[in-house]
């Protein structure tokens, strides 16, 4: 028998691909690429609108009803930092809330926690469909979940296929079929973003976050970072440089971890300064928020249109 | 980690973010764009990289989203069967290898590219493609069986080294 070799199967690697990854990375070097920067330029027709304080929230949101029902795990595996969270919940935030995107979807920050004690924040967030009774929003994660979407259809594979599905509570299906309004349009938000610090392109470091639609229409997105990342000494133990795994040289390992130590300090350093640099005088760091909205119809994705929210949080 | 640093790991794994991106999206452009994508984000989201040991399979799953996601605003009945380029050498047995390829799953072709040519492991072919180590298994079972019966030789896979 012989081995068979896959690479034969394959192309040579385009000269035009790797120079497109050349390309990519010579950027990253000039200066730090930011995907949302560009999107920032495409923010030309501004529509600036005041939310705080629009009686429009639906008051039974926010971290306490996420801990609570969807989120349950945390308050046991981690009590402390759940106390911490809930405990020093912030509420009617001021924000703003601007760009193209706000046509069509209303943004509320609903709370947000600042505990340095337990090294962790939160924040979060809701989004609801400015016409209601025309669209149906959706988390744009919540499309296409299981994986089986392909670029063609594949016979032999009977799962295969080339239609979105959408996930809701009404099951997994065509949007038409899973929609709880089939007869509105479809509207998605992309909520797969970094929260940054004042008008710098310096992020919060982010420890996970988790975006779905509510059973009762809004969708939710709640985030948590990870202030450990702020402090050199927390940074210093989380990495690892005694433990070498196998097949690396010690020599070579340890090198990697330091440039990871010195490049996560340096970024933690960073955001601590524009923490600073952001905070006013009464304690309010502000932060902002680059989403996205893009409608679908016809098994096809509408264009990309873009929002911003600015918001304080007191975190002294 | 610095641009440096990052920009290596990329150019070291280059080969395999083209046949992963190849593999989802078939075109050139397109697997450009989505490997694009993927520095870009990945770059911005470097500091969730705890252990630079999984540079490789952080970076692929992140390739993998990003070619999903060029899947998704395709149009339905895009064809990219023509747009298809042939093997480095375009001889009959490379082509029956590459049809036989094709024709396997996706799901089934991903776990097998990872595994055989990328070098990864079960357990990180399972963290990348966010399956249970039994699933790969058995994919990669599958696929394996596939493969051996559209060519119709003995042949073997064996583990790529990483």
């Amino acid at each position: 028998m012989r081995k068979i070799d896959l690479e034969r199967a394959f192309p040579q690697t385009p000269t035009g691909f790797h120079q497109s990854v050349e390309q990519t990375l010579l950027n990253l070097k000039e200066e730090p690429m930011k995907k949302s920067a560009l999107r920032v330029v495409m923010l030309a027709a501004l529509i600036t609108t005041l939310l705080a304080g629009i009686a429009y929230a639906v008051i039974q949101y926010g971290q306490e009803w996420y801990f609570d029902t969807r989120f349950t795990n945390f308050q046991n595996h981690k009590p402390e930092e759940y106390r911490a969270i809930v405990d020093g919940l912030q509420k009617d935030l001021p924000y703003q809330v601007t760009g193209p995107a706000t046509e069509l979807v209303e943004l509320q920050v609903l709370d947000a926690a600042w505990a340095p004690e337990k090294s962790i924040a939160t924040l979060s967030l809701l989004a609801f469909a400015r016409d209601e009774g025309g669209y149906e929003l959706h988390d744009l994660q919540e499309m296409d979940t299981d994986g089986a979407l392909v670029g063609r259809i594949d016979p032999d594979d009977e799962e295969s296929r080339m239609d979105h599905w959408l996930w809701t509570t009404k099951g997994f299906g065509l949007p038409k079929d899973t929609m709880i309004h089939p007869e509105k349009q479809l509207l998605l938000i992309n909520n797969w973003g970094e929260i940054f610090i004042g008008e710098s392109d310096t992020a919060l470091p982010m420890g996970s976050s988790d975006s779905f639609t509510t059973s009762d229409g809004p969708v939710m997105s709640v985030y948590m970072f990870d202030l450990d990342l702020l402090d050199s000494a927390a940074i210093d133990a989380m990495i690892d440089l005694e433990n070498v795994p196998e097949g690396y040289d010690k020599t070579e390992y340890n090198n990697m971890q330091k440039e990871t130590l010195r490049w996560l300090k340096e970024r933690g350093a960073k955001a601590a300064q524009a923490i600073i640099e952001n905070t006013d005088d009464e304690g309010f760091l502000s932060l902002r928020y680059l989403f996205s909205v893009q409608t679908f119809q016809d098994n096809s994705f509408g264009e990309e249109i873009p929002g911003e929210i600015r918001f304080k949080v007191k975190i002294r | 980690m610095d641009a440096k640093t990052f920009s290596q790991g990329v150019l070291k794994i280059e080969r395999s973010l083209f046949r992963i991106a190849y593999t989802y999206l078939g075109h050139e452009q397109d697997c450009a764009d989505a490997v694009q994508d993927a520095l870009i984000i990945s770059w911005e989201k470097r500091h969730t990289l705890r252990q630079p040991q999984y540079f490789g399979t952080w970076l692929t799953r992140i390739l993998i989203n990003c070619a999903k996601q060029r899947l998704r605003a395709q149009r339905p009945n895009h064809e990219l069967a023509d747009t298809y380029p042939a093997p480095q050498e375009d001889t009959v047995e490379n082509l029956a290898l590459k049809m036989a390829l094709e024709n396997l799953p996706l799901k089934d072709r991903i776990p097998l590219i990872l595994f055989h040519l990328d070098g990864y492991s079960v357990k990180e072919v399972s963290n990348i493609l966010h399956l249970p180590q039994g699933t790969v298994k058995s994919r990669l079972a599958r696929a394996r069986m596939k493969l051996k019966e559209a060519l119709k030789v003995e042949e073997v896979l064996v583990h790529a080294q990483n």
